[in-house]
C-alpha cells in the first residue's frame, strides 16, 4: 500500500504523463513454437509478471465489496497463438459442482478491446465497441464470448483451450487461443470468487493493461488513451466550483461514484465522458449529466484531478 | 403486464394428491438431462415444509418496487436426490433386503406426505399443488441481469431464454415461490413453461388436462364467460397463493373447507379443523370470505336449489374446464 501511494506521489510530481503508470502495462514476449498451455512450463519464465489490481465492482448492485484481489499476468505470443498465465491467491478451491444448485466456481476472464484508438468502457465494452472475452471457470470448458455492455454477453466464434491447477494458496491458469497478428493492443482481467457466490456483477475486475512489445512502450496507438497532462489541483478547484459531487457520489446515486475512477478508467476515458456525458452511459444511470462548456484545458485539468484523486 | 393473461384455478377441495399432474408435467418435460430433481408441478402436503423444503421462508418477491434477496436452494438438503434403488437385490435376487434407496436420502419433493398439523383428533392436512404462477409481476424476470427471462403479450406465460441464460441464479433466488430450477448438467436455470406448446394448438396444460380430480381450470383472466373471470373475479372464491410476495400470480386456489374440530368433550366445535388463520397466511385476506360463499352455495345445491358457481366447480363436462381459443391473428 505505501508503496502505491509512494508510486501515486511521484505520478503526482510530474508535470506530465507520458505513459500509464507500470501497473498497466503488461509486456509480451515472443516464443518460436506454440506457446505452452501448461502453467508450470518453463516457457513462462521468459514473460514478465505484471501485477494487477482487481478491483471489487461497485458500478451497479451485487458486488462483492471488500478488498482488491491481486493478479499476476503473464503474456506469450507464438505466431498467431497468445496465451496468457494468470495466477491468484484463493484459498478455498471452487469448482464447478453437477450435483450442486447453489454453489458457484471460481472463474478469470480476460476481455480484449477491439482494434481502434478508443478504449471501451473497460466494464464489458459498449454498443460500437465491443470486446471479446476468454472465459475459464473451474470445472468448465472455456468460453469464448464477446460483449458490448453490461447483459450482452454472447458466444464468441474463436475456439480457446484453457489449463488450471491448483498452486499452494490459488489457481494458474493458462488460457490459450488466436489473435490477430497486431492485435490486441489492450486487455483487462476479472476474477470470481465461488465462496463469495461470485457469478457476473459479483466479480473483481482490472483497468485496462495495454499489451506492450519486450521494451515496455505503449503501443502507439494508446498515447492518446494514456495521455494526461493536466493540473490536478486545478481539476480539483474546478470539480468543487461544477458541483460534480452532487451527483457523481456514491449516496446520491444519480452517477457513478468516481472516487476510484482513476483506478480503473484511463485518462481518455475520463476525457471523454466529460466532453460527451451522453456518447456512452454506464448502464443504469440515465443521461442527466450536461455537457459543460468547458475549454480543452479545462477538461484536461478535471481528468488529472480523477486520475489522481485518492480512493 | 401482458396484452392478455392465461391463468389457472385450482380447486384445493377437489385435489386428492394423486400426483398425477406431477407425473403428467415430469414425464412431458422434466425426466431426463439434469432435470430429474425438478417438479415444475408438484404437489406438496400443507401445513409443511414443502419443496423445495422451507421456500415460503426463502425469500424473494418484492418489497414495494424493490426485490427481496432470497437464497438458494440446496439440491440434496432442500429439493433431494433423485433416487436409485436397489431394485435388483431386493426384487431378483434371493434375499431378504428391503426395496431401499441406494444413497441415504434427506428430502424429496413429497418428503412429509400426509403429515400435517395438529393434535388427534383435530390433525388435518391438505394437498397444494404448486406450478410457475407466470406473475404479472414476475420477480424472476427483473432480477436477471440478461434480460433472458420475457413475459409474452400474448398469454403472459413467463419463459427464461435457454440461449441467453448464463445460470447466474438471480432469478431463482427472486423468486418467493422457488418455481426455477438450477439445471446445473446444463448451466442454466429452466421452469414451467405453462406448456405454451400445447396452448399455442389450444390444448391444455397436461396438469390440467390429466387432472383426475378435475381441479384444475384453465382460461384467460379477460374471457368473461372462462371460469378464470367467473371464479377470481365474479364469486372471489379462488385466491392467489401468498399475495403478501407482490409477484401477482395467476395461479389461483379456491381454499379448502374442513369439517368442524372437536372440542374437549369430544362434540363437533363448530370451528374448522383447518385453521381460518392459517389459510389466511396463505391466501390472504380473502379467504373468510371465499369459505363463506363456498358453503353458502354448497348448502343451496344440497337443498336442490341451483348454484351456477357449484356447477364450473363440479366441472360435469371436463371439456367445459378449458378455454383457450385466441383470436385468429394470435394463432401460430
Amino acid at each position: 500500500m505505501r508503496a502505491a501511494l509512494f508510486g501515486l506521489l511521484l505520478c503526482c510530481a510530474l508535470p506530465a504523463w507520458p505513459a500509464p503508470p507500470p501497473e498497466r502495462i503488461i509486456r509480451l514476449a515472443e516464443t518460436p513454437g506454440e506457446p505452452p498451455l501448461d502453467p508450470a512450463a518453463a516457457a513462462w519464465e521468459r514473460a514478465p509478471a505484471a501485477t494487477l489490481r482487481l478491483y471489487p465492482q461497485a458500478t451497479i448492485a451485487g458486488g462483492p465489496g471488500g478488498e482488491p484481489l491481486m493478479l499476476e499476468a503473464r503474456a506469450l505470443r507464438g505466431g498467431t497463438r497468445l496465451a496468457l498465465r494468470l495466477a491468484w491467491a484463493d484459498a478455498g478451491e471452487n469448482t464447478y459442482d453437477v450435483h450442486a444448485t447453489d454453489r458457484f466456481a471460481d472463474a478469470v476472464a480476460v476481455q480484449f478491446a477491439p482494434p481502434g484508438k478508443t478504449l471501451p468502457y473497460v466494464g464489458m465494452g459498449e454498443p460500437g465497441r465491443a470486446v471479446s472475452l476468454w472465459l475459464w471457470r473451474a470445472g468448465r470448458p472455456p468460453e469464448s464470448l464477446t460483449a458490448h455492455g453490461f447483459g450482452s454477453l454472447e458466444r464468441g466464434a474463436a475456439p480457446i483451450e484453457a489449463h488450471a491447477r491448483r498452486s499452494a494458496g490459488g489457481w494458474e491458469v493458462v488460457l490459450r487461443g488466436r489473435v490477430a497478428a497486431h492485435a490486441p493492443v489492450a486487455l483487462a482481467f476479472a476474477a470470481w470468487d465461488g465462496a463469495e457466490d461470485g457469478r457476473a456483477g459479483r466479480k473483481r475486475l482490472s483497468a485496462w493493461q495495454a499489451l506492450a512489445a519486450p521494451t515496455g512502450a505503449l503501443p502507439a496507438s494508446l498515447r492518446e488513451e494514456a495521455r494526461a497532462g493536466g493540473d490536478a489541483a486545478r481539476g480539483e478547484r474546478l470539480y468543487a466550483k461544477l458541483g460534480c459531487a452532487a451527483c457523481h457520489a456514491p449516496q446520491a446515486g444519480l452517477a457513478p461514484d468516481l472516487a476510484s475512477a482513476g483506478d480503473i478508467h484511463w485518462p481518455g476515458y475520463l476525457r471523454r465522458s466529460i466532453r460527451e456525458p451522453s456518447a456512452f452511459l454506464v448502464p443504469g444511470y440515465a443521461a442527466l449529466m450536461p455537457a459543460f462548456p468547458l475549454q480543452a484545458e479545462d477538461i484536461e485539468n478535471l481528468t488529472a484531478y480523477l486520475m489522481k484523486r485518492p480512493p | 403486464m401482458s396484452a392478455r393473461q392465461l391463468g389457472m384455478v385450482i380447486d384445493l377441495n377437489k385435489c386428492i394428491g394423486c400426483q398425477t399432474c406431477t407425473l403428467a408435467c415430469k414425464s412431458q418435460w422434466t425426466d431426463r438431462d439434469g432435470r430429474e430433481f425438478m417438479y415444475w408441478n408438484h404437489v406438496e402436503t400443507k401445513p409443511g415444509k414443502g419443496y423445495p423444503r422451507d421456500w415460503e421462508t426463502a425469500g424473494g418477491g418484492w418489497d414495494g418496487a424493490r426485490l427481496k434477496p432470497g437464497r438458494l436452494p440446496r439440491l440434496t438438503e432442500d429439493y433431494g436426490i433423485p433416487a436409485d434403488f436397489n431394485f435388483e437385490a431386493a426384487l431378483f435376487r434371493d434375499s431378504d433386503q428391503p426395496l431401499r434407496p441406494l444413497e441415504p436420502m434427506q428430502w424429496g419433493p413429497n418428503w412429509e406426505e400426509d403429515q400435517g398439523a395438529g393434535e388427534f383428533p383435530n390433525g388435518y392436512f391438505f394437498y397444494l399443488p404448486r406450478l410457475c404462477n407466470h406473475c404479472t409481476k414476475p420477480a424472476c424476470l427483473a432480477a436477471c441481469p440478461r434480460q433472458a427471462i420475457y413475459k409474452r403479450e400474448e398469454d403472459g406465460i413467463v419463459l427464461i431464454d435457454q440461449e441467453r441464460c448464463r445460470g447466474y441464479r438471480y432469478c431463482v433466488a427472486a423468486c418467493p415461490y422457488k418455481k426455477i430450477y438450477f439445471n446445473p448438467l446444463a448451466g442454466t436455470s429452466e421452469k414451467c413453461i405453462f406448456c405454451y406448446p400445447r396452448v399455442e394448438k389450444g390444448i391444455p396444460q397436461a396438469c390440467a388436462y390429466q387432472c383426475v380430480g378435475r381441479a384444475r381450470h384453465v382460461s384467460y383472466l379477460d374471457d368473461e364467460g372462462g371460469a378464470l373471470h367467473q371464479l377470481v373475479n365474479v364469486w372471489k372464491v379462488a385466491l392467489p397463493l401468498h399475495p403478501e410476495y407482490g409477484t401477482q400470480p395467476n395461479v389461483y386456489y379456491v381454499p379448502p373447507l374442513s369439517p368442524p374440530a372437536f372440542d374437549a368433550d369430544g362434540k363437533p366445535s363448530g370451528q374448522p379443523r383447518i385453521p381460518d388463520d392459517y389459510l389466511s397466511q396463505l391466501f390472504g385476506p380473502g379467504v373468510d370470505a371465499a369459505l363463506a360463499t363456498l358453503q353458502r352455495e354448497i348448502d343451496k345445491k344440497s337443498r336442490g336449489e341451483a348454484s351456477p358457481l357449484m356447477d364450473m366447480l363440479i366441472a360435469y363436462r371436463h371439456g367445459d374446464m378449458f378455454r383457450l381459443s385466441r383470436p385468429e391473428a394470435e394463432k401460430p
